[in-house]
Protein backbone atom coordinates (compact mmCIF):
# COMPACT_ATOMS: atom_id res chain seq x y z
CA UNK A 1 0.00 0.00 0.00
CA UNK A 2 1.40 3.68 -0.72
CA UNK A 3 1.25 5.95 2.11
CA UNK A 4 1.62 9.61 2.02
CA UNK A 5 4.98 11.74 1.00
CA UNK A 6 6.35 8.19 -0.22
CA UNK A 7 6.57 9.74 -4.00
CA UNK A 8 9.51 12.20 -4.79
CA UNK A 9 9.87 14.13 -7.56
CA UNK A 10 13.30 14.07 -8.95
CA UNK A 11 12.72 15.35 -12.58
CA UNK A 12 9.96 17.10 -14.72
CA UNK A 13 9.47 18.48 -18.37
CA UNK A 14 6.55 20.17 -20.28
CA UNK A 15 6.01 20.43 -24.00
CA UNK A 16 4.25 23.42 -25.17
CA UNK A 17 5.19 23.31 -28.58
CA UNK A 18 6.97 20.67 -31.00
CA UNK A 19 10.02 18.39 -29.98
CA UNK A 20 11.56 15.18 -31.18
CA UNK A 21 12.42 13.29 -27.74
CA UNK A 22 12.35 14.34 -23.90
CA UNK A 23 14.85 13.06 -21.51
CA UNK A 24 14.78 12.91 -17.83
CA UNK A 25 17.60 12.03 -15.35
CA UNK A 26 17.70 11.44 -11.95
CA UNK A 27 17.36 7.54 -10.87
CA UNK A 28 19.95 6.62 -8.40
CA UNK A 29 20.50 4.09 -5.66
CA UNK A 30 18.51 6.38 -3.39
CA UNK A 31 15.37 4.35 -4.47
CA UNK A 32 14.74 1.06 -5.47
CA UNK A 33 12.10 1.83 -7.57
CA UNK A 34 11.24 4.84 -9.99
CA UNK A 35 8.07 6.36 -11.53
CA UNK A 36 8.21 7.81 -14.82
CA UNK A 37 4.79 9.07 -15.73
CA UNK A 38 3.30 11.24 -18.75
CA UNK A 39 -0.07 13.02 -19.75
CA UNK A 40 -1.58 14.98 -22.20
CA UNK A 41 0.94 13.98 -24.31
CA UNK A 42 0.16 14.60 -28.33
CA UNK A 43 2.11 14.01 -31.50
CA UNK A 44 2.38 16.82 -34.15
CA UNK A 45 1.07 14.18 -36.48
CA UNK A 46 -1.38 11.48 -36.21
CA UNK A 47 -1.11 7.63 -36.31
CA UNK A 48 2.49 7.42 -34.25
CA UNK A 49 4.15 5.61 -32.04
CA UNK A 50 5.67 6.39 -28.79
CA UNK A 51 8.97 4.38 -27.60
CA UNK A 52 11.02 4.48 -24.26
CA UNK A 53 14.25 3.79 -23.69
CA UNK A 54 16.66 4.43 -20.75
CA UNK A 55 19.56 6.32 -20.15
CA UNK A 56 22.83 5.68 -18.89
CA UNK A 57 24.96 8.66 -17.93
CA UNK A 58 22.22 10.90 -19.32
CA UNK A 59 22.77 9.16 -22.49
CA UNK A 60 20.04 7.41 -24.57
CA UNK A 61 21.14 3.68 -24.24
CA UNK A 62 20.23 2.50 -27.73
CA UNK A 63 21.80 -0.99 -27.44
CA UNK A 64 20.12 -3.62 -28.82
CA UNK A 65 18.88 -5.43 -25.42
CA UNK A 66 15.17 -4.24 -24.87
CA UNK A 67 12.84 -7.30 -24.33
CA UNK A 68 9.29 -7.09 -23.09
CA UNK A 69 5.67 -8.33 -23.47
CA UNK A 70 2.80 -5.94 -23.92
CA UNK A 71 -0.80 -6.58 -24.09
CA UNK A 72 -3.30 -4.23 -26.01
CA UNK A 73 -7.01 -4.39 -24.21
CA UNK A 74 -8.98 -2.81 -26.76
CA UNK A 75 -12.44 -1.04 -26.64
CA UNK A 76 -13.13 -2.84 -30.10
CA UNK A 77 -11.71 -5.93 -28.91
CA UNK A 78 -9.08 -6.07 -31.46
CA UNK A 79 -6.20 -6.98 -28.85
CA UNK A 80 -2.80 -8.31 -29.45
CA UNK A 81 -0.09 -9.04 -27.52
CA UNK A 82 3.15 -8.27 -29.01
CA UNK A 83 6.91 -9.41 -27.96
CA UNK A 84 9.83 -7.47 -28.30
CA UNK A 85 13.03 -9.79 -28.38
CA UNK A 86 16.47 -7.92 -28.54
CA UNK A 87 14.61 -4.65 -29.95
CA UNK A 88 16.57 -0.96 -29.54
CA UNK A 89 13.27 0.51 -27.64
CA UNK A 90 10.38 -0.57 -26.09
CA UNK A 91 7.46 0.52 -28.18
CA UNK A 92 4.56 1.64 -25.21
CA UNK A 93 1.74 2.61 -27.86
CA UNK A 94 0.95 3.42 -31.37
CA UNK A 95 -1.70 4.71 -33.52
CA UNK A 96 -1.49 7.15 -31.08
CA UNK A 97 -4.19 10.06 -32.16
CA UNK A 98 -3.03 13.76 -32.11
CA UNK A 99 -6.74 14.80 -32.23
CA UNK A 100 -8.27 17.90 -30.07
CA UNK A 101 -9.65 15.98 -26.83
CA UNK A 102 -7.44 12.84 -27.61
CA UNK A 103 -4.64 13.24 -25.24
CA UNK A 104 -2.14 9.81 -23.89
CA UNK A 105 -1.55 9.32 -20.30
CA UNK A 106 0.91 6.73 -18.59
CA UNK A 107 3.07 5.49 -16.18
CA UNK A 108 5.87 2.92 -15.79
CA UNK A 109 7.50 1.42 -12.49
CA UNK A 110 10.96 1.14 -13.30
CA UNK A 111 13.13 -1.76 -10.83
CA UNK A 112 16.81 -1.58 -10.51
CA UNK A 113 17.57 0.73 -12.31
CA UNK A 114 20.97 2.00 -10.63
CA UNK A 115 21.93 -1.66 -9.97
CA UNK A 116 24.84 -2.03 -12.40
CA UNK A 117 24.78 -5.74 -11.64
CA UNK A 118 21.28 -6.63 -12.80
CA UNK A 119 18.69 -5.71 -15.60
CA UNK A 120 16.50 -2.55 -15.43
CA UNK A 121 13.16 -4.12 -15.46
CA UNK A 122 9.79 -2.27 -15.79
CA UNK A 123 5.85 -2.47 -16.04
CA UNK A 124 3.62 -0.53 -18.02
CA UNK A 125 0.21 1.07 -17.72
CA UNK A 126 -0.20 3.27 -20.60
CA UNK A 127 -4.05 4.71 -22.04
CA UNK A 128 -4.56 6.23 -25.37
CA UNK A 129 -7.14 6.82 -27.90
CA UNK A 130 -5.81 5.70 -31.72
CA UNK A 131 -5.87 7.76 -34.99
CA UNK A 132 -8.87 5.42 -35.83
CA UNK A 133 -10.93 6.62 -32.52
CA UNK A 134 -10.18 3.17 -30.56
CA UNK A 135 -9.28 3.22 -26.84
CA UNK A 136 -6.32 1.29 -25.96
CA UNK A 137 -5.16 0.29 -22.71
CA UNK A 138 -2.11 -0.94 -22.95
CA UNK A 139 -0.17 -2.94 -19.88
CA UNK A 140 3.18 -4.91 -20.04
CA UNK A 141 6.88 -5.58 -18.67
CA UNK A 142 10.02 -5.14 -20.07
CA UNK A 143 13.61 -5.50 -19.54
CA UNK A 144 17.21 -4.05 -20.68
CA UNK A 145 19.35 -7.17 -20.57
CA UNK A 146 22.64 -5.98 -20.00
CA UNK A 147 24.15 -5.90 -16.06
CA UNK A 148 24.23 -1.77 -15.94
CA UNK A 149 22.64 1.65 -14.10
CA UNK A 150 20.84 3.85 -15.69
CA UNK A 151 19.72 6.75 -14.64
CA UNK A 152 17.22 8.20 -16.62
CA UNK A 153 14.07 7.80 -19.49
CA UNK A 154 14.11 9.34 -23.20
CA UNK A 155 10.45 8.90 -24.89
CA UNK A 156 10.48 9.48 -28.52
CA UNK A 157 8.11 9.34 -30.78
CA UNK A 158 10.34 7.95 -34.05
CA UNK A 159 12.31 9.62 -36.65
CA UNK A 160 11.82 13.32 -36.73
CA UNK A 161 8.62 13.37 -35.57
CA UNK A 162 7.77 15.47 -33.08
CA UNK A 163 5.96 15.78 -29.66
CA UNK A 164 3.56 18.71 -29.52
CA UNK A 165 2.64 18.75 -26.26
CA UNK A 166 3.28 16.35 -22.83
CA UNK A 167 4.10 16.83 -19.14
CA UNK A 168 6.93 14.04 -17.69
CA UNK A 169 7.68 13.35 -14.63
CA UNK A 170 10.36 11.01 -12.89
CA UNK A 171 10.09 10.23 -9.08
CA UNK A 172 11.97 7.78 -7.07
CA UNK A 173 9.68 6.01 -4.19
CA UNK A 174 10.90 5.94 -0.70
CA UNK A 175 12.66 3.16 0.88
CA UNK B 1 13.92 18.60 -5.23
CA UNK B 2 10.92 18.17 -3.23
CA UNK B 3 8.84 15.89 -0.81
CA UNK B 4 6.38 14.42 -0.58
CA UNK B 5 4.08 14.10 -3.69
CA UNK B 6 1.42 11.74 -2.97
CA UNK B 7 -1.14 13.06 -1.23
CA UNK B 8 -3.72 11.68 0.52
CA UNK B 9 -7.10 13.52 -1.07
CA UNK B 10 -10.27 11.51 0.14
CA UNK B 11 -11.26 8.60 2.12
CA UNK B 12 -14.77 7.73 2.21
CA UNK B 13 -16.14 4.30 3.66
CA UNK B 14 -19.66 2.65 3.99
CA UNK B 15 -21.79 -0.45 5.14
CA UNK B 16 -24.55 -1.83 3.44
CA UNK B 17 -25.00 -0.02 0.72
CA UNK B 18 -25.08 -0.87 -3.07
CA UNK B 19 -23.39 2.22 -4.50
CA UNK B 20 -21.14 5.16 -3.26
CA UNK B 21 -20.64 8.56 -4.21
CA UNK B 22 -16.97 9.98 -3.81
CA UNK B 23 -17.86 13.45 -4.24
CA UNK B 24 -15.21 16.53 -4.64
CA UNK B 25 -12.03 14.04 -4.87
CA UNK B 26 -10.55 15.95 -8.04
CA UNK B 27 -9.58 19.15 -8.04
CA UNK B 28 -7.56 21.62 -9.86
CA UNK B 29 -4.39 20.61 -7.45
CA UNK B 30 -3.85 17.48 -8.95
CA UNK B 31 -3.88 15.70 -12.78
CA UNK B 32 -3.13 12.61 -11.80
CA UNK B 33 -5.20 10.12 -9.45
CA UNK B 34 -4.56 7.26 -7.64
CA UNK B 35 -7.28 5.35 -6.18
CA UNK B 36 -7.86 2.51 -3.91
CA UNK B 37 -11.24 0.54 -3.65
CA UNK B 38 -11.84 -2.36 -1.02
CA UNK B 39 -14.37 -4.03 0.44
CA UNK B 40 -16.57 -7.19 0.73
CA UNK B 41 -20.09 -7.95 -1.13
CA UNK B 42 -23.09 -10.04 -0.45
CA UNK B 43 -24.37 -9.77 -4.03
CA UNK B 44 -23.96 -13.21 -6.20
CA UNK B 45 -21.34 -12.61 -9.23
CA UNK B 46 -21.12 -8.67 -9.12
CA UNK B 47 -19.67 -6.99 -11.74
CA UNK B 48 -18.79 -3.35 -10.18
CA UNK B 49 -19.15 0.03 -12.29
CA UNK B 50 -18.30 2.90 -12.11
CA UNK B 51 -19.52 6.54 -13.29
CA UNK B 52 -17.70 10.37 -12.92
CA UNK B 53 -19.22 12.56 -11.51
CA UNK B 54 -19.98 16.23 -12.94
CA UNK B 55 -19.14 19.20 -10.97
CA UNK B 56 -22.58 18.87 -9.63
CA UNK B 57 -22.16 15.90 -8.61
CA UNK B 58 -24.67 13.96 -10.90
CA UNK B 59 -23.97 10.81 -12.75
CA UNK B 60 -22.56 11.21 -16.20
CA UNK B 61 -24.15 8.04 -17.97
CA UNK B 62 -22.86 8.30 -21.69
CA UNK B 63 -19.73 8.65 -23.16
CA UNK B 64 -17.71 5.87 -21.82
CA UNK B 65 -15.64 3.34 -24.29
CA UNK B 66 -13.78 0.68 -22.22
CA UNK B 67 -11.69 -2.31 -22.61
CA UNK B 68 -10.56 -5.27 -19.94
CA UNK B 69 -9.05 -8.31 -19.67
CA UNK B 70 -10.13 -10.95 -17.06
CA UNK B 71 -8.27 -13.42 -16.41
CA UNK B 72 -9.32 -16.31 -13.81
CA UNK B 73 -7.16 -19.50 -12.81
CA UNK B 74 -8.05 -21.83 -15.86
CA UNK B 75 -9.49 -18.94 -18.82
CA UNK B 76 -9.09 -15.80 -19.59
CA UNK B 77 -11.84 -13.53 -21.19
CA UNK B 78 -12.23 -10.08 -22.40
CA UNK B 79 -14.83 -7.46 -22.33
CA UNK B 80 -15.14 -4.56 -24.09
CA UNK B 81 -18.03 -1.63 -25.76
CA UNK B 82 -17.38 1.58 -27.71
CA UNK B 83 -20.39 3.26 -26.21
CA UNK B 84 -21.37 2.77 -23.12
CA UNK B 85 -22.90 4.09 -20.21
CA UNK B 86 -20.38 3.50 -17.52
CA UNK B 87 -16.87 1.62 -16.98
CA UNK B 88 -18.35 -1.45 -16.64
CA UNK B 89 -16.99 -4.79 -14.51
CA UNK B 90 -14.19 -3.38 -12.99
CA UNK B 91 -14.14 -6.21 -10.55
CA UNK B 92 -15.96 -9.64 -10.96
CA UNK B 93 -16.60 -11.75 -7.24
CA UNK B 94 -18.85 -13.52 -5.58
CA UNK B 95 -20.77 -13.66 -3.50
CA UNK B 96 -19.09 -12.78 0.16
CA UNK B 97 -16.05 -12.22 -0.82
CA UNK B 98 -13.47 -10.00 -0.74
CA UNK B 99 -12.77 -7.39 -3.93
CA UNK B 100 -9.41 -4.74 -4.08
CA UNK B 101 -8.69 -2.05 -6.53
CA UNK B 102 -6.41 0.50 -8.00
CA UNK B 103 -7.17 2.66 -10.46
CA UNK B 104 -5.25 5.55 -12.37
CA UNK B 105 -6.90 8.72 -13.42
CA UNK B 106 -5.49 11.24 -15.64
CA UNK B 107 -6.87 15.15 -16.06
CA UNK B 108 -10.24 14.48 -14.55
CA UNK B 109 -10.67 17.96 -13.47
CA UNK B 110 -9.93 19.38 -17.02
CA UNK B 111 -12.71 20.57 -19.29
CA UNK B 112 -10.42 20.53 -22.69
CA UNK B 113 -9.65 16.76 -22.59
CA UNK B 114 -11.17 13.40 -21.81
CA UNK B 115 -10.90 11.65 -18.70
CA UNK B 116 -8.80 8.46 -18.86
CA UNK B 117 -9.03 5.68 -16.49
CA UNK B 118 -6.39 2.46 -16.00
CA UNK B 119 -7.21 -0.02 -13.61
CA UNK B 120 -6.20 -3.06 -11.96
CA UNK B 121 -8.53 -5.63 -9.87
CA UNK B 122 -8.79 -8.52 -7.82
CA UNK B 123 -11.68 -10.58 -6.61
CA UNK B 124 -13.41 -13.79 -6.21
CA UNK B 125 -15.55 -16.13 -7.71
CA UNK B 126 -17.17 -19.56 -6.71
CA UNK B 127 -13.89 -21.29 -7.75
CA UNK B 128 -11.91 -19.03 -9.43
CA UNK B 129 -9.76 -16.00 -8.32
CA UNK B 130 -10.08 -13.12 -10.68
CA UNK B 131 -7.21 -10.44 -12.39
CA UNK B 132 -9.19 -7.71 -14.42
CA UNK B 133 -6.66 -5.34 -16.02
CA UNK B 134 -8.18 -2.82 -18.30
CA UNK B 135 -8.96 1.00 -18.80
CA UNK B 136 -11.64 3.06 -20.53
CA UNK B 137 -12.12 6.70 -21.04
CA UNK B 138 -14.84 9.05 -20.92
CA UNK B 139 -15.17 10.80 -24.36
CA UNK B 140 -16.70 14.31 -23.09
CA UNK B 141 -14.74 17.34 -21.41
CA UNK B 142 -16.88 17.36 -18.52
CA UNK B 143 -15.21 18.68 -15.58
CA UNK B 144 -15.32 15.61 -13.82
CA UNK B 145 -14.74 15.76 -9.59
CA UNK B 146 -15.75 12.71 -8.25
CA UNK B 147 -16.99 8.93 -8.68
CA UNK B 148 -19.26 6.64 -8.14
CA UNK B 149 -18.83 2.44 -7.73
CA UNK B 150 -22.26 0.56 -7.84
CA UNK B 151 -24.03 -2.26 -9.14
CA UNK B 152 -23.77 -4.30 -6.11
CA UNK B 153 -24.48 -4.90 -2.42
CA UNK B 154 -21.56 -3.70 -0.21
CA UNK B 155 -21.73 -5.09 3.36
CA UNK B 156 -18.26 -2.91 3.56
CA UNK B 157 -16.62 -0.67 1.21
CA UNK B 158 -13.18 1.87 1.36
CA UNK B 159 -11.90 3.99 -1.06
CA UNK B 160 -9.14 6.42 -0.83
CA UNK B 161 -7.96 8.94 -3.16
CA UNK B 162 -4.44 9.91 -3.75
CA UNK B 163 -3.18 12.91 -5.53
CA UNK B 164 0.01 12.70 -7.29
CA UNK B 165 1.61 16.43 -7.45
CA UNK B 166 3.55 17.82 -9.89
Amino acid sequence: MVTKNSLVLLSSYTITSGEETVTLTGMSSTYNVHLFTYRNLKPTLDNQSLLMQFTVGGVTDTTANYTGHMMKIADGGDNNSPIITNGTYIKLHDNTSNAANEASHGNVWIYSAADSAEHTTASVDVTYITASSGFVNSVGHFRHEQNEAHDGVTIDLGGTNDIISGEFRLYGLVK
Amino acid sequence: MSIGQLELVKSVSDTSVTSIDVTDAFTASYNLYHIIVQGHITTTNSLIDLRFLDSSDTAITSGYRYGHRLQQNTSGSEQNSTSATSIESIIYVNNGDTFASRFFVYNPFSNSDYTHLTLHSQGFTSSNITNTRGGGVLTTTDQVTGFTIFDATFSNIDIDVYGIKD
